[in-house]
């Protein structure tokens, strides 16, 4: 672990779990031991000491009083010793979401060390990275990110991050056209051990049926998210858009009616600090006024979360190719050519330009 | 020692506020600033000011000078010369002011030459002058006046030099011309400096004799501190002219010639002098700022700039921003000559002055300069920063943010500058979306939303520019239309950029973010996205906020985008498809003004709910918002106007619909609602400013005069026709721009002079002023006449006068006491009469005689045997045989206007109880219109009055009959009647629904003649019929005709009843 002695780089990670963009706020550690990394977890105290090995489930750390193991669903952030000064400026590249200057950073790194921890730290980074990238329109394509972050969860099966690049896998076999590898990968999330993630891998294959158009098999799969018992902020965000989109799911079933009326009492009810589940709101009411033929109402449903909610991705990409398609319908020409742009300048990589590119 | 307290003059003998002391000053003495006047300028010209304060200190006779002042203030100088010329040929002023008129006028031609372009005009007009000077000089009999004269000669030698000067430099003159020229210019300055010489020397003694008397204090010394700084002025002044003289001499001199650089050190040397001994006058200030251009002259440029940082130091007010500006511009050649270019000092300089330039300003061609210079200055600042890594690309990328908003405005403006800020902005790469200066990384939310705000802001500058070009003169031409393309292309982009990075802002978001700053972005998008006039999205996002985030910031602002929005997809919107609109409109103004109410954006959603609800005439609703408008909001006067207009129209249409018995029975209802009406009018007229006065309010005010007429309150009518605020009459003596630039302006005209009419007409009642009132109806009346005539449209005073009729006679029926009545009557005869005199038109005499044969019927009502009653018959029997006499040659309806003549004709005889020839008329009339449903009423109703006037049953027949037998010309063996009578006429009219009240009032007067029939005749069977006739027609309508009929026709049975019980069965 010699190398492991050469870092001098302070990363404090936000969000270790679930999220698909992990934020990091990066310190340098004037004052940082030069031998020793630091793992601070959400509950408890800091360890200190050097980071041997992880698991899927931990990071081990060799400290003074022992050998500790920090849950890795636990982990907020951690510090190694040192670094090359290439890495704290990647990263703060990746905290601005400029991955592409990130990794552009990490390129510039001299003979990066090809054994331990650091070694699968910055694979770590570097697929992390390409994913990143590649799902946010970058100048990375899908495929090579694709490739980059299969080559890490393959060589890597012990990464306490081995779970999160799971879902980033999936997401980018879902822009490469390949939903049945993407259903895949889900499927292994939705058996991990991480109950947050199983949840979401539960979810996201209900995702990927109701893009099979495979309502029946969706709602099951969302009613089993909805009646999930982990209760985390993260999980209760992801029940919520379940509900939202076993609606959608119940209006391909020819219960349009009923979806309406579910998803308005939502955004009646609900509380629109919730971004995510407001932008998703809007996109299956969009959708269930197509199923019934009202493309008025769909589009000013879509517009929604085009004018107010253009910060969550995923669902502001959904709302934009809905709007390209109908604007035109609607005699918008100037609108549904701003849409297709914003698609393609914004979510070049997403399923949904690719959709409106075929 | 001078204090900071003291202060200042400007050369007019105003104290001025002295400003702070400058950082140099500082150093060695104390040192206030001065005020700095206009005579810097002069140096161009000839300073003026320090003369006038001269002659200002001497007697004069006040009212014709300051006259004069003013006029030359005006620029008037050909009506000074002329005023001065009248001044001397009469006897209104002073001997004193008498004598100085020559140098008056002198003084006059040579100020009028600063406004001339035509060299040879205004050598011509100075040499007028010099003549003029001369003979002063020669009559000059004081040392004041002597000072004068001499003054005034030098600047006008000055003024002669710069003619030459002018002359030398021109292409059409020889070389050998043009040397002789500039030698003539030369010489003329020498002469000019000699004389201002002289003039100060003959000043000095004046001054020191002044100056030992108010030190001595004995007892002149209080007039003479008074005379004191007057004189100290007119000295400064004249002793600055001599540098600013030498200076333009060192002009004429090549940069390299030793001449030059001798003279510029002299007048260097006496700015500095006058600069360091009176610093607190305007010439000493000016002479700061002369010595720093000397010094650039002189290539001195650190000199020049350390004085012009007097300048700058100067107090910021308004008094002095022209110098600042001028001494920012000569700072400007200095600095680029400095190395490496001293941004942060420019900035430093500049900053201050264009970050407080007002709109106006912003667009002068004066101050763009110093913006662009400002841009540069920014722009190097900038580069410096990111090339020695001293400040943070944050920091960068904000300075170049400030580049991009002054060159993009820049470059909107006509001029010089906007070519150089459109090379800048392309060079630097700022010319569209995602330029340089936007390059820089947005580092967080709290970063996106500066930007976005930054951005927003230039869409609304933008904007502004682009409305205020659309609502300038059509007038403008090509020129406006290409800076409006500019301009909406220049929108476009702004907008784009701002949506983008808006859109970023939103991206940034996250759980921490406030909910206030994510209303501030969605309210920043609402606005961008009205700017690019897509209202639809304006309105999503406003409502969206109204519904999630009431009573989060920015969510009111948003609304009042959402009113905005939506008004303006409801106008565009075809009519077929306005409800959703509309409905949406209606219910986002009732939103907004129970969530804000006194809000501007109440206001304005009370405003639109207002209107709309007047579309629909809803005047409750009108009326509930408008009294949910702010009291003191701009839009409240508008809305009450027409709130306060369309009640009273209503009042008046539902008034016309009913009878005179429905009035009188409704007379409280109808009496509270006109009081109602009056009043909302007068509020809504007061709260109209003065200076925004429209159609609308000159309308409201028109027609709260009519309603102080309905209500039969006078003397307020004629208050607010001639005297009161708004006053109708007195805006269109004014001719106010609120009628006169109107389409409707004749319309208005129109109606004002009826109106007028009407009100003086029903003064006369009062029998109290009676020929002012007839006076004041006639001129209205003359200036309708020539109103109709100026536009053609003298056919309209037919229909005028009609209107007029009617309101006479409601006028008429208005007045309860007799006498009124008679008063009134007897003067509308006699403005009719005179009215007749004046005319030959056949229309008008049948008018004249229609409205007097109507008034003497009214007047007949209230009071059947008024002999006034049958003056007026007769005059209108008169008038109407001589519109008959006139005839109605040419006119379209002559044979109707005939027919209609004849009727009156009958029914004024029969007014004057001449019922057989008013029967022969009636024949006469018939013969031509037999058919005529009207003339028969009239007709029958004339047999039944004579049968009734003559107690003969005979006529009572032929009123039931008919009479007048004449051969049918359609069968000459038959004879028919000419007047149908009664039975003819209930058997023509019934069943058909157009003819119902005809029938009723035949029916009705048939059923009468029978009984009076009968009772003559003592005959009850025609008794009985009356009552059988009249039981048949309870069964076909057991209303008896209606509410208008049924009270007659029961008072009639009553009759019936009442003489059936008297004869014996």
């Amino acid at each position: 672990m010699k190398i492991l002695t050469c870092l001098r780089l302070t990363v404090i990670r936000l969000a270790v779990t679930g999220n698909l963009f992990c934020w990091f706020i990066i310190y340098f550690a004037a004052v940082a031991n030069a031998q020793t990394d630091s793992v601070f977890p959400f509950n408890g105290s800091s360890v200190r000491g050097e980071i041997i090995d992880s698991t899927v489930n931990a990071l081990i750390v060799k400290t003074n009083t022992g050998q500790v193991e920090v849950s890795a669903q636990n982990v907020r952030a951690l510090t190694l010793g040192q670094s090359p000064p290439q890495v704290a400026r990647a990263l703060r590249s990746y905290e601005g979401q400029r991955f592409d200057d990130g990794l552009a950073e990490l390129e510039k790194i001299n003979d990066p060390p090809t054994t331990g921890f650091i070694a699968q730290y910055l694979d770590y980074l570097k697929a992390w990275g390409m994913a990143e990238s590649a799902l946010g329109g970058g100048a990375v394509l899908p495929r090579d990110a694709g490739t980059a972050v299969a080559e890490f969860v393959r060589k890597h099966p012990n990464s306490y991050q081995f779970v999160p690049m799971t879902e980033r896998l999936g997401r980018l076999y879902e822009i490469v056209g390949q939903p049945a590898l993407a259903q895949g990968e889900y499927q292994k999330l939705a058996g991990s051990t991480w109950p947050t993630f199983a949840l979401k891998g539960s979810f996201l294959v209900g995702k990927m049926q109701l893009t099979a158009n495979d309502g029946s098999a969706a709602v099951r799969s969302f009613e089993a998210v909805m009646r999930s018992e982990i209760n985390d902020a993260e999980a209760q965000s992801l029940k919520s858009i379940a509900s939202c989109l076993n609606a959608k799911a119940m209006a391909m079933q020819g219960k349009a009616k009923e979806a309406q009326q579910q998803l308005e009492q939502m955004i009646k009810d609900g509380n629109p600090d919730d971004q995510l589940l407001f932008a998703n709101i809007y996109n299956a009411l969009g959708t269930v006024h197509l199923q019934n033929g009202d493309d008025k109402s769909a589009a000013l449903a879509f517009l929604h979360t085009d004018l107010l909610f253009a910060g969550q991705a995923d669902a502001h990409a959904e709302a934009l190719y809905h709007l390209a398609i109908l604007w035109p319908k609607l005699g918008k020409t100037e609108q549904a050519y701003e849409a297709r742009e914003n698609l393609k300048t914004y979510y070049r990589n997403s399923i949904w330009a690719q959709k409106l590119g075929q | 020692m001078n204090t900071l307290s003291q202060r200042v003059n400007d050369g007019l003998g105003r104290k001025l506020p002295v400003p702070g002391p400058c950082a140099a000053r500082q150093r060695n003495q104390p040192r206030i600033g001065s005020q700095r006047g206009r005579i810097w300028i002069l140096f161009v010209g000839i300073s003026w000011l320090g003369f006038v304060s001269f002659v200002s200190s001497a007697k004069a006779d006040e009212p014709a000078e300051a006259f004069l002042q003013a006029l030359r203030d005006a620029g008037h100088y050909d009506l000074a010369v002329d005023y001065l010329e009248q001044l001397q040929q009469g006897n209104l002023i002073s001997d004193e002011f008498r004598q100085k008129i020559p140098f008056e006028k002198a003084a006059t031609i040579i100020q009028s030459t600063a406004l001339l372009r035509d060299i040879e005009l205004w050598e011509e007009r100075l040499n007028e002058a010099q003549t003029l000077l001369e003979q002063v000089a020669q009559q000059a009999n004081t040392t004041e006046a002597k000072i004068k004269s001499i003054e005034e000669l030098a600047n006008l030698r000055f003024r002669q030099s710069r003619i030459y000067v002018h002359r030398s430099t021109s292409d059409r003159m020889t070389t050998t011309e043009q040397a002789a020229a500039l030698d003539r210019a030369r010489k003329l300055m020498q002469e000019s400096l000699a004389s201002f010489d002289q003039a100060r020397e003959l000043l000095r003694p004046e001054l020191e004799s002044v100056t030992k008397i108010a030190e001595g204090g004995g007892d002149d010394a209080e007039s003479a501190r008074k005379r004191l700084e007057p004189l100290r002025n007119t000295f400064t002044q004249i002793r600055l002219r001599n540098p600013i003289v030498r200076e333009s001499l060192a002009d004429t001199y090549p940069a390299e010639d030793p001449t030059r650089t001798q003279l510029l050190t002299q007048a260097l040397k006496d700015y500095s002098e006058i600069w360091d001994k009176y610093y607190r006058y305007a010439a000493g200030v000016d002479a700061c700022f002369f010595a720093a251009r000397c010094q650039t002259k002189l290539g001195k440029n650190a000199e020049a700039l350390a004085l012009l940082e007097e300048i700058f130091e100067l107090a910021d007010s308004p008094k002095f921003r022209e110098l600042k500006r001028s001494a920012a511009e000569l700072a400007v050649q200095c600095w680029k000559t400095i190395e490496p270019y001293p941004h942060d000092l420019v900035i430093a300089k500049l900053e201050p002055l264009v970050t407080s330039l007002d709109r106006n300003e912003q667009r002068s061609a004066n101050w763009l300069q110093l913006q662009l210079e400002l841009a540069i200055a920014y722009r190097a600042q900038a580069m410096n920063l990111d090339a020695t890594k001293t400040g943070s690309p944050g920091d960068v990328a904000r300075i170049n943010r400030t580049v991009g908003v002054i060159l993009r405005s820049l470059a909107r403006t006509s001029g010089d500058v906007r070519d150089r800020a459109r090379a800048l902005l392309s060079e630097w790469k700022m010319s569209g979306a995602g330029g340089e200066e936007e390059q820089g990384a947005v580092e967080s939310f709290a970063d996106a939303k500066q930007r976005a705000i930054e951005l927003v802001a230039e869409v609304e500058g933008v904007l502004r520019e682009l409305n205020g070009l659309r609502g300038a003169s059509p007038a403008a031409g090509n020129d406006t239309a290409a800076d409006e393309k500019q301009l909406t292309e220049d929108l476009k982009v702004a907008v784009d950029r701002a949506l983008a990075m808006l859109r970023t802002a939103l991206s940034k978001a996250d759980a921490t973010t406030s909910p206030i700053d994510l209303n501030h972005i969605r309210y920043l998008q609402a606005f961008s996205y009205f700017a690019k006039e897509r209202y639809f999205e304006t309105a999503l996002i406003g409502e969206f906020l109204m519904t999630k985030y009431a009573r989060v910031d920015w969510t009111r602002q948003a609304a009042g985008l959402v009113v905005n929005a939506y008004t303006r997809i409801y106008d565009s919107a075809a009519d077929q498809n306005k409800a959703f609109e509309k409905q949406r409109l209606v219910e986002v103004c009732q939103q907004v003004v129970e969530l804000w109410p006194g809000s501007t954006e109440s206001d304005t959603a009370a405003n639109v709910r207002a209107r709309l609800a007047l579309a629909d005439n809803d005047f409750d609703i009108a009326q509930q918002f408008l009294e949910r408008i702010s009291t003191n909001a701009n839009s409240r006067s508008a809305v009450g106007l027409q709130v306060s207009q369309r009640l009273w129209f209503d009042y008046r249409r539902e008034k016309s619909q009913l009878s005179d018995e429905q009035i009188a029975a409704r007379a409280e209802e109808l009496n509270s609602r006109l009081q109602q009406v009056r009043e909302m009018i007068k509020e809504s007229l007061a709260s109209v400013p003065q200076d925004e006065i429209t159609y609308d309010a000159a309308l409201s005010s028109l027609l709260l005069v009519s309603a102080n007429l309905e209500a039969n309150d006078l003397a307020a009518a004629v208050d607010q026709l001639e005297k009161a605020r708004l006053a109708p009459l007195d805006l269109i003596k004014q001719q106010h721009p609120a009628i006169f630039e109107s389409d409707r302006s004749g319309q208005f005209l129109r109606e004002a002079y009826r109106t007028a009419i009407a009100v003086y007409l029903a003064n006369l009642r009062t029998g109290v002023d009676t020929a002012i009132w007839l006076d004041k109806a006639s001129a209205v009346l003359d200036a309708l006449k020539t109103e109709l005539a100026k536009n053609g449209n003298e056919q309209e005073l037919i229909q005028i006068y009609s209107a007029l009729a009617k309101e006479l006679r409601g006028q008429f029926q208005l007045i309860t006491v007799p006498q009124e009545k008679e008063n009134l009557a007897k003067s509308i005869g006699q403005f009719l009469g005179a009215l007749e005199k004046q005319t030959r038109d056949g229309r008008t005499l049948l008018w004249v005689g229609n409205t007097l044969r109507e008034i003497a019927d009214s007047l007949v009502l209230a009071a059947p045997q008024s002999n006034h009653a049958r003056a007026l018959f007769d005059q209108s029997f008169s008038v109407l045989s001589k519109a008959e006499s006139v005839g109605f040659g040419g006119d379209d309806q002559a044979e109707a206007l005939w027919v209609d003549t004849k009727r009156n004709q009958a029914l004024a005889l029969r007014g004057q109880q001449k019922f057989e020839e008013a029967v022969k008329v009636f024949v006469e009339a018939l013969e031509k219109r037999p058919q005529d449903p009207r003339l028969q009423i009239e007709a029958a109703r004339t047999l039944q009055l004579w049968g009734a006037h003559a107690g003969r049953a005979s006529i009572y027949a032929q009123a039931i009959s008919g009479s007048e037998p004449q051969v049918d010309p359609q069968n000459q063996r038959r004879k028919r009647n000419a007047i149908w009578g009664w039975r003819q006429l209930v058997t023509i009219t019934q069943g058909k629904d157009q003819f119902l009240e005809l029938h009723h009032e035949s029916l009705y007067h048939l059923l009468e003649s029978w009984l009076e029939f009968g009772i003559l005749e003592k005959r009850d069977k025609a008794v009985e019929s009356s009552l059988t006739e009249l039981e048949k027609f309870r069964q076909r309508d057991a209303t008896l005709g209606g509410e208008n009929w049924r009270p007659r026709f029961e008072a009639l049975e009553k009759r019936i009843q009442a003489q059936r019980a008297k004869s014996p069965r």
